[in-house]
């Protein structure tokens, strides 16, 4: 009997984050983690000044 | 009487154990009104009001495509500093990035402040509309969390670029909008940059706590102390190389390190913002003071409109910066002004350069 546990939202990390944790007979079976936010950071840069890429993707995380 | 002395106590009870001084967060609340131009006892007006306000003006604080550089820029000071106590303390109810719970408690907590109402609510990050699959947060799409928590908000702040006006997300292919093109049943106060510099929010906040009412907005709807009344050239510590028309065109040359960035495609003087006036990190450093060109990341232009970041506006071709062309003929209108003693207007800041350029340059024409 699969006892299914989400922690939804992970807080004190940076961005958005979902954790899923299936427990059989006191045993996790199977563990899925999700991170829950897009921004198409790589495509955004494409065809842009090579300099400006750096400023740009740093962005990714500002912690 | 004895209940706001009770708060008031209580305040200084966390101050004290964060290390700050009565004397100093008084004179923090009084820098704040002085932003906004009042008078020097609206200080203690702003420091009475924030006491009062201890557990009662609740902030929810969520984030949609955004990089948490706000929530850092406005909270992790270096030593403690009285707008982390403020933020931290007094009212914030929820931010994903900081409480202790998660999960369901967290949840919970949300759905308990926003049945209460009469919240701020912060927004950090922009909101996706191509896909709502671009950002889940607590198992809804954002923009669903967003109407779900501006609707008992009393007022709305879009902390940081993405936020007010798009942002870096707004050129990619997310759809990614402000809060004020979704939230137009509430007000909303933009608080741009990225990441917006923390005086200016907790200086805002101030401001509410105290009037209860927002502060005056400029047509941006960005608070005017903040942004409508400065260019970031104006205070720039570079200007005395602008005006003499040392301009830095070689990163490499150690002689010229602390010449004017305007040719390595600063926007400095198209650019609204108090940065080189209210330093950022506790006041440790500027962009442009630390050797980077200012990339207009407080405009709603920024990042899409004006890219690439260090070609400088004067080049034909360059970004454009609203409705100015930046184009450097047609020098008219710069030396009519020059004569009427008329350098205020970023217009005629650019073309002044472009003078000064073809003044002091003459011949060579290197770099960019």
């Amino acid at each position: 009997m699969a006892n299914k546990i989400v922690i939804d939202p992970v807080t004190r990390i940076e961005g958005h984050l979902k954790i899923e944790v299936e427990v059989e007979n006191g045993i996790v079976s199977d563990a899925r983690l999700v991170g829950t936010m897009f921004r198409g950071l790589e495509q955004l840069v494409e065809g842009k000044d090579p300099r400006d890429v750096p400023y740009v993707v740093e962005r990714a995380c500002g912690v | 009487m004895s209940g706001i002395d009770n708060q008031n106590e209580k305040l200084f009870n966390i101050l004290e154990f964060k290390g700050i001084s009565r004397r100093n967060f008084i004179k923090y609340c009084a820098a704040a009104a002085a932003a906004f131009g009042l008078e020097y006892y609206f200080g203690g007006l702003f420091a009475e009001a924030a006491a009062s306000a201890i557990h009662k003006k609740p902030i929810i604080w969520i984030q949609g495509q955004g990089c948490t550089g706000c929530t850092c820029s406005l909270l992790s000071t270096m030593n403690p500093g009285p707008g982390e106590v403020l933020l931290d303390h007094v009212s914030m109810r929820f931010n994903t990035t900081i409480m202790n719970s998660a999960g369901d408690l967290s949840a919970d907590v949300l759905k308990e402040t926003v049945n209460k109402g009469g919240y701020l609510l912060v927004v950090e990050g922009s909101i996706p509309t191509a896909d709502p699959r671009y950002c889940f947060v607590e198992g809804m799409p954002f923009d669903e969390l967003l109407h779900k928590t501006a609707g008992n908000a009393v007022a709305v702040i879009a902390a940081g670029t993405c936020s007010a006006f798009g942002g870096i997300p707004r050129a990619g292919f997310t759809g990614a909008k402000s809060v004020e093109e979704l939230v137009d049943y509430k007000p909303v106060v933009n608080i741009p940059g990225c990441p917006p510099n923390p005086n200016w929010m907790v200086g805002t906040l101030l401001y509410y706590l105290h009037f209860n009412e927002l502060p005056p907005l400029d047509d941006l709807n960005r608070p005017q102390a903040y942004f409508g009344n400065h260019f970031v050239h104006d205070t720039c510590p570079r200007v005395a190389f602008f005006e003499r028309g040392q301009f830095l065109t070689d990163w490499n040359d150690p002689a010229t390190v602390d010449w004017c960035l305007l040719k390595m495609g600063c926007k400095g003087p198209v650019t609204h913002a108090d940065c080189n006036r209210i330093w950022f990190n506790d006041g440790v450093n500027s962009c442009i003071r630390s050797g980077a060109p200012c990339a207009g990341c407080v405009e709603p232009q920024f990042y899409k409109d004006l890219s690439p970041l260090y070609v400088s506006p004067l080049i034909p071709g360059g970004p454009q910066v609203g409705s100015i062309t930046l184009q450097p003929n047609g020098i008219a209108p710069a030396s009519a002004a020059l004569g009427a003693g008329i350098v205020a207007a970023p217009f005629v800041v650019y073309k002044l350069a472009e003078l000064l350029k073809k003044n002091k340059e003459g011949e060579s024409e290197h770099g960019e």
